[in-house]
């Protein structure tokens, strides 16, 4: 299983991502597809403490609005780093549809993304096992000021300038 | 000018930190080149061809002479001695070190620049009209509203990975001189019937591949909602602009693919959500902005007077004149001029300027323009707040520094792209042509006679040299390995937008002077007295220029 940063520390790793086409173990934890979490939760059949649900960077985060209360965990999954559909998604999980629960990138994002995926609001990182944690833990932090309201900060600078 | 505080001291700060530990870990190998493309790419950091290139980020064209001094030594230290305004008012430097860019950037900071957001998919520098705050066509100065956009879009953290680059321009006078129309986002500074200032906003301008006038997304915003609605824009653009093809990535193709009905209703809807979010922007937030652009200490001068001692000295001497006439402007306040320095004398590559000239020009503005010089996007140089009496010991110094070609809005004025020799993307070499057409046409006089016509060069579809919106446009084209030349005619970039038609097929830089000479010539015979060249051209037509110029093909 990879390794989890969440909430800036290294932290276990209880939910797996299953892929498009995977089943999932029985008792497992699973992170589960957008298409496939959507068709259990249309039969009342998703039992939330086991199961969560990752959006593809292509998928609509709005179709999360009826179970958002219910979800402990979204992912956000880069299929590529180079696609920034993510961070718009985290934002409107969190602003437009107040999630409260774990929202975690997964798949192939960097680390040098990672100060601004937590201020859209995403609160854990799945890493590779061989990742410099030390270094990872410095990109988290690279800033100690930003100007614009987000997540982590909600008034922009121009509110707390003195 | 903006004055930083440790707020955005600090940000600069940590930025230039977070930048050395980038490329340290990229020159240890601990960070792959496909991952450090975007970042030295958001630090302005190109890999070209035959060295890095460094584009240093001069938000909205102002610099003060700390910065210009900076330049220099910069210019002196780390590169040739020399540095290149580019259409964008930014600079560049063409032979840094990759090792030593972290250095640049930690000096750079000193004097409150940076390479921020220069290039790569996020949202670049904002630009604006050089005569910002002088204007007399002036409705709003625009800078304050250029310095919060600047804040707020810097190191946004939503939009650093956009499906393309993403730029906005923002204009507050009648006449737009910041081509608002051409950008992804373009600004117009407007009042309403009450007074209250606002936008109008423009969405899908742009040159490049496919050049596109922008549409009008809304006639009238409330100034306050400005972050709030680009807010919305650009989730909107995020969300759904193409990132299969990178040619069909801007803005421009969303919204025409959605129509600027479907895409305006998006972008309202979405901002709806967030139009009272802490975004608003505040009374106190927008007087601090402006308390930057204040109106310097002018002298009281008398106009009538200032004028008269002018036009005494323009008659003893026709350079003087003839300078007068073409690089001076008039200026809101009452015996002051905006003076624009050329940096278009022939044989120099439009937009260079060496460590001696940035110096010198340092001492200029200090003495004449209470410290401060503007960037334009024809790659010229404004001292803004000159005394009308000040000009003729001005023009003095200008001229051994190679300054004070009285050639702006002529022919000779050229915008031009680096081209094919500092630029890796380059079809075609840019410079040399720009060179042979200035040689080519080297009697000011005739010059003068022409009158304004803007001839803009491009080393290939990128269009840095805003070919398309040239009166006359030069684009270089590949034939089989070879450098060929496309001509287009009838843009214009200010309010009557318009894009330019190819004129036909392409020629051979060797042929392009006197491709040039032809177009002139069939323009000259159909001029009706002192009609200007893009009246003629849309009176009569591509067809008579055609005919003149492919005549021996036939
Ligand atoms: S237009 Fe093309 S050749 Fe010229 S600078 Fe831009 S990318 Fe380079």
């Amino acid at each position: 299983m990879s390794k989890l940063i969440k909430d800036k520390v290294l932290a276990d790793n209880e939910w797996t991502v299953i892929n498009e086409g995977d089943s999932t173990a029985a008792g497992q934890k699973s992170i589960l597809p957008l298409s496939d979490f959507i068709a259990l939760a249309e039969k009342n059949e998703v039992d939330f403490n086991t199961q969560a649900c990752w959006l593809g960077a292509a998928d609509e985060a709005e179709l999360l609005a009826p179970y958002i209360k219910d979800l402990q965990l979204i992912g956000l999954n880069f299929t590529a780093f180079m696609d920034g559909r993510s961070f718009s998604q985290a934002r409107t999980l969190r602003e437009h549809l107040d999630f409260a629960g774990e929202l975690r990138a997964i798949g192939y994002f960097i680390q040098d993304q990672m100060f601004y995926l937590t201020r859209c609001g995403v609160n854990a990182f799945e890493i590779p096992d061989d990742a410099d944690i030390e270094s990872l833990q410095r990109s988290l932090t690279d800033f100690s000021e930003s100007y614009q309201a987000a997540c982590d900060e909600p008034q922009p600078l121009y509110r707390r300038r003195v | 000018m903006y004055v930083y505080d440790e707020h955005d001291r600090n940000i600069v700060k940590e930025r230039v930190e977070q930048f050395r530990r980038q490329t340290n870990r990229y020159l240890d190998g601990k960070l792959k080149e496909e991952e450090f493309l975007p970042l030295r790419l958001q630090n302005g950091l190109y890999i070209q061809r035959l060295a890095p290139m460094l584009r240093i980020a001069v938000p909205y064209g102002m610099l003060n002479a700390p910065q210009l001094r900076k330049l220099a030594h910069v210019a002196r230290h780390y590169d040739k001695g020399y540095c290149h305004f580019t259409t964008r008012q930014n600079i560049q430097y063409n032979w840094p070190a990759l090792e030593e860019v972290p250095d640049i950037l930690d000096e750079l900071a000193e004097v409150e620049m940076h390479a921020i957001q220069t290039s790569g998919n996020c949202i670049r520098n904002v630009t604006s009209d050089q005569f910002a705050g002088v204007a007399r066509d002036e409705i709003i100065d625009p800078r304050p509203y250029c310095e919060i956009i600047r804040q707020w879009s810097t190191f946004h953290p939503e939009f650093a990975f956009l499906p393309r680059k993403f730029k906005i321009a923002v204009s507050g006078s009648e006449s737009d001189r910041a081509a608002i129309r051409f950008h992804d986002i373009g600004l117009q500074l407007v009042q309403n019937e009450s007074g209250a200032t606002g936008f109008k906003v423009l969405v899908g301008g742009g040159l490049g591949r496919t050049p596109v006038i922008g549409s009008v997304v809304r006639e009238y915003l409330p100034e306050k909602d400005i972050l709030t609605y680009l807010e919305a824009i650009l989730r909107i653009y995020n969300l759904h602009g193409r990132r299969d093809n990178k040619y069909k990535a801007r803005i421009k193709i969303l919204v025409k693919a959605m129509g600027v009905e479907e895409f305006t209703s998006r972008v309202e809807k979405e901002w709806e959500r967030i139009c009272d979010s802490q975004m608003l922007l505040t009374d106190k937030e927008i007087n601090r902005a402006k308390s930057f652009f204040t109106r310097p200490q002018y002298e009281e001068l008398n106009e009538a007077e200032e004028s008269q001692l002018l036009i005494g000295l323009a008659e003893k001497e026709k350079g003087f004149k003839d300078w007068l006439q073409h690089n001076v402007s008039s200026h809101k306040v009452d015996g002051y001029r905006a003076v624009t320095l050329s940096f278009k004398a022939t044989g120099i590559p439009p937009g260079d300027v060496t460590d001696k000239q940035l110096e010198a020009l340092a001492d200029l503005s200090e003495r004449y323009s209470f410290g401060e010089v503007r960037a334009t996007h024809q790659q010229n140089m404004v001292l803004a707040d000159v005394k009308a009496h000040d000009l003729y010991d001005l023009w003095m110094e200008l001229r051994p520094l190679g300054f004070a070609t009285a050639n702006i809005g002529t022919l000779n004025d050229m915008i031009c792209c680096p081209g094919g020799d500092f630029c890796s993307l380059a079809n075609a070499k840019s410079i040399p042509i720009a060179e042979a057409i200035q040689r080519e046409f080297d009697d000011l006089d005739y010059l003068y006679d022409l009158g304004k016509i803007e001839l803009n060069i491009s080393g290939c579809m990128n269009a840095c040299g805003h070919h398309h919106i040239g009166h006359i446009g030069v684009l270089g084209v590949d034939k089989k390995g070879e450098e060929f030349y496309q001509v287009q005619l009838g843009g214009v970039q200010g309010n009557d937008a318009a894009l330019g038609k190819v004129l036909g097929p392409s020629f051979s830089g060797h042929e392009m002077p006197q491709v040039i000479r032809k177009l002139i010539d069939t323009f000259v015979d159909n001029r009706t007295q002192d009609e200007e060249f893009i009246d003629t051209y849309r009176r009569i037509g591509i067809d008579p220029f055609k005919e003149r110029v492919y005549v021996k093909a036939n």
